[in-house]
């Protein structure tokens, strides 16, 4: 009787399907049955993972192009019965997370999650709306279940916010920690790299949004509510002109990177071509060359600069010394735009001026008389206008006050005069000692001899000058006509010479000796009796004393031989 | 003590051994929910078909296989002489059938379905009678050897214990009476197996209050109460099996109709389920 029930028990189909160790999982319960054991099973073999690859097709496509999860190194090399554990339930899940499924190291599949994405439920990337590449299932596929399909496209769940104006390449600009800003956005890699204040505007500035009805996933295109969309495509970056208006109204072409940067429309540069000739201030002469900046202090080559006078910009270097003048003191006057020197005053300017230039001053360069002889506090300046127009407002007076007296009466051109300094008109009369004869003839120099030589008092001595003959003449007659040599009275050189010359005498024997010549005397040579003698200091003659005595003369020889 | 013995307590301390290891170190996996298991690290060594687990169920199988040459023992004619003392026979086969079970039970992970689980049990209802067949088979008076006495033998044997009750309580009136009741009482009471167990789960405590009634009843002290109980007990046990000796041949005989079968369902499933796993891989794992 057992055995009939054993019979009976282990006959029957559905006690057959009793070998099995326990139900399959929902998902493999079509595979219950003894006929099926070697679906999965092979005989005498454990459960090769080609048995289940070859229904889990897509699974063994991914494998085989290691990609995705089953193809990380540490689930290639396993059974997929290690994990995917079987016969332990109809209500039993063949996908387990370990860790939980928030914790899966999705970098296992190829695609890290990174930035917002690690945030994000699994539900919310994996839905079948994602799931775009179909080339990824099989026919065992549960698109509701399934963790396959999904592109590392970022447009492949994200909505394509430029409308195709860009590439598919999110992650060049994008990152996947946030949206905006995009981070790995260089514009240095657009074709209009920024550069100065291009670089602080905000992207909306420029790239204007339009509104789109455009189906995107999950939205329906709703004409009430349009989408905003940037637009980064077709924009007219060539000119500025695309963005900027023309604040000159095409005055100077349509270049503006000619003037302009991107720094700043107001600091711009002078552009090489720039027709400075089209503002009120055409560029001439010295001002073409130097820097913008020099004119336009400001840097903004747009703030108004004055320049209706040429100290709207340069300094008045004579220090306001012409201001009195005529015309205020322009400096075009005298300078022109071609060089601040030399100034085109000349002397025939200077003739109308209070000091006409005559004779030696015209030969002298100007700044012998204009000099940086001034000083204030923006330092040394050159004198242009004298409070005392005589000669001594610019000369020295050499002779250290010795002819103040007449000075006085005529200044310097008592004596002399513009054409030259040593052409001198001094009438020496007026001095109580006329020049005559030979002193007449003498340079000045014989008499005014200079003192003082080699210190700060050297000078020519002009007055007071003694008038006595012996002041300047040496004795040549070694004190013979000295009267008296304790009170220094002696014969006067006038009485018998004359200015005229040495030897033109005003002596007269008779009336200025005391021993009168008669006689034969008179015809006697004056050396007869004035016989040359010789001292220390060389030869002289001997005038006096002379003895009286016919024989001191006559001796005792012949007679007429004397 | 000699060999048999003490390959037995050898043998049993096995079993215990095991069990408490089986039971110790898989505690937290046979704690775990069936759905739970395959994601447990001890999953891989501890389930059905891992190391412990199928190694559990291979000894057990093997130890319940080669418990049938007790069968073979009894029924095979070449094997009835010269081949031991049956008693040893049964006490390896008794070792085998607790000792096979319990092994598979750790091999099932205590999940119980499918038709091996047909086995299972039939494995248990064998377990189970084998217990109760060996109680059965011990309320038979056996010689040494395990042979039944013969009727003269066992009304020899009544009366040696008859007289050694007599002569050890003859000092004392009062004990011999109540020990002649407490006797009379228990074959009284004994009407069939269910009594017998009830008596013998109960011995313990009746012997004691036996005991205690003859301390203060018949003024014996505590050590010769004692001896007089065991003296006592032995012949109260023989005269109640001498007693029910036909009823317990006859229970012995149903219980082999009942412990076979279920020994041949166990075998042949059980053989289905080892050729299934081994044709699905499931080979030898040593």
């Amino acid at each position: 009787m057992p055995l009939l029930w054993l019979f009976i028990l282990i006959s029957s189909s559905s006690a057959f399907a009793q070998l099995s160790p326990g139900d399959l999982s929902k998902y493999h319960a079509k595979l219950e049955g003894l006929n099926n054991c070697t679906q999965c099973h092979e005989l005498r073999d454990e459960v090769k993972n080609a048995k289940c690859l070859t229904c889990h097709v897509a699974i063994e496509r991914r494998i085989s192009a290691n990609e995705g999860f089953h193809s990380s190194p540490e689930v290639k090399t396993e059974r997929c019965a290690k994990c995917h554990s079987e016969h332990v339930g109809r209500d039993f899940e063949l996908v387990f997370w370990k860790e939980g499924k928030e914790k899966f190291d999705h970098s296992k599949t190829g695609y890290k999650l990174v930035g917002a994405h690690t945030k994000q439920d699994c539900a919310k990337c994996h839905i079948s709306a994602y799931q775009t590449n179909a080339a990824r299932f099989d026919s065992t596929t549960n698109k509701a279940r399934t963790f396959l399909g999904l592109s590392s496209q970022c447009v492949s769940c994200h909505a394509d916010e430029h409308g195709e104006q860009m590439t598919n390449d999110c992650a060049s600009c994008h990152n996947s920690e946030k949206w905006l800003p995009a981070e790995q956005f260089s514009h240095d890699k657009s074709k209009y790299p920024l550069t100065g204040k291009h670089t602080e505007v905000a992207c909306i500035k420029c790239h204007k949004t339009e509104q789109v009805l455009e189906t995107v996933v999950g939205r329906i295109p709703d004409p009430n509510h349009p989408l905003d969309r940037s637009i980064y495509q077709g924009l007219n970056f060539s000119s500025c002109n695309g963005c900027h208006k023309d604040a000159h109204e095409g005055k100077f072409g349509p270049n503006c990177s000619g003037c302009h940067t991107t720094e700043s429309f107001s600091v711009a540069k002078m552009a090489k071509d720039f027709d400075h000739n089209k503002t009120g201030f055409p560029l001439t002469g010295k001002h073409v060359g130097p820097d913008c900046i020099k004119c336009h202090t400001s840097g903004k080559m747009t703030d108004p600069v004055a320049h209706a006078t040429c100290k709207d910009c340069h300094k008045d270097e004579h220090r306001g010394q012409f201001a009195s003048r005529k015309d205020g003191g322009a400096c075009e006057s005298c300078h022109t735009v071609d060089g601040y020197l030399p100034a085109r005053y000349g002397i025939s300017d200077h003739e109308q001026s209070k000091f006409p230039l005559k004779g030696s001053h015209l030969a002298i360069p100007c700044i012998a008389c204009h000099a940086q002889t001034l000083t204030d506090k923006n330092g040394a300046y050159a004198q242009f206008a004298f409070q005392d127009m005589t000669c001594k407002g610019c000369h020295k007076d050499v002779h250290r006050g010795q002819l103040d007296k007449y000075m006085q009466t005529a200044g310097c051109e008592f004596c002399h005069n513009v054409e030259s300094w040593r052409k001198i008109t001094f009438d020496h009369a007026t001095t109580g000692f006329p020049l005559v004869g030979k002193h007449d003839q003498n340079e000045c120099m014989s008499c005014h001899a200079r003192e003082n030589l080699g210190t700060p008092e050297e000078m020519i001595r002009m007055a007071p000058l003694a008038r006595e003959c012996e002041l300047c003449h040496k004795d040549p007659h070694r004190g013979q006509f000295v009267l008296d040599p304790a009170s220094d009275v002696k014969i006067k050189c006038s009485r018998c010479h004359t200015p005229d010359a040495w030897k033109t005498l005003t002596f007269d024997h008779n009336r200025d000796a005391k021993w009168a010549l008669d006689g034969a005397h008179q015809k006697v040579a004056c050396n007869l009796c004035h016989k040359p003698q010789t001292d220390a200091d060389g030869a002289f003659v001997k005038y006096r004393p002379l003895s009286s005595a016919c024989s001191d003369c006559h001796g005792g020889t012949s007679f007429q031989k004397q | 003590m000699n060999l048999h013995k003490f390959s037995l307590i050898v043998l049993y301390s096995l079993t215990v051994i095991a069990t408490l290891y089986l039971a110790g170190y898989g505690f937290e996996y046979y704690g775990l929910s069936l759905q739970e298991r395959p994601h447990s690290d001890l999953h891989l060594a501890w389930k059905p078909s891992g190391f412990i687990g199928q190694g559990a169920g291979i000894v057990g199988s093997a130890l319940m296989l080669i418990l049938l040459l007790y069968s073979m023992r009894k029924r095979m004619r070449f094997m009835q002489q010269g081949w031991g003392d049956i008693r040893y026979w049964l006490n390896y086969h008794i070792w085998m059938g607790i000792t096979g079970p319990v092994l598979v039970i750790f091999h099932t992970t205590f999940k119980f379905g499918g038709i091996v689980a047909v086995s299972f049990w039939s494995m248990m209802a064998v377990a189970l009678s084998g217990v109760l067949g060996r109680y059965i088979y011990v309320q038979i008076p056996r010689s040494l050897s395990g042979e039944e006495l013969s009727a003269s033998e066992l009304q020899e044997l009544e009366e040696a214990y008859r007289r050694q009750l007599t002569s050890e309580a003859s000092g004392n009136t009062k004990a011999l009476p109540i020990l002649d009741q407490f006797i009379e009482t228990n074959i009284n009471e004994s009407k069939g197996l269910m009594s017998w167990l009830t008596h013998d789960l109960t011995a313990t405590f009746r012997y004691n209050a036996l005991k205690q009634r003859l301390i203060r009843e018949a003024g014996l002290s505590g050590h010769d109460a004692k001896h007089l109980v065991n003296v006592a007990r032995r012949r109260a046990t023989l005269e109640r099996r001498v007693a029910f000796l036909g009823q317990a041949r006859k229970l012995l005989h149903h219980w082999h109709v009942f412990h076979k079968p279920f020994a041949i369902i166990m075998i042949v499933i059980m053989v289905v389920h080892v050729v299934v796993a081994i044709s699905l891989g499931y080979t030898w794992i040593f």
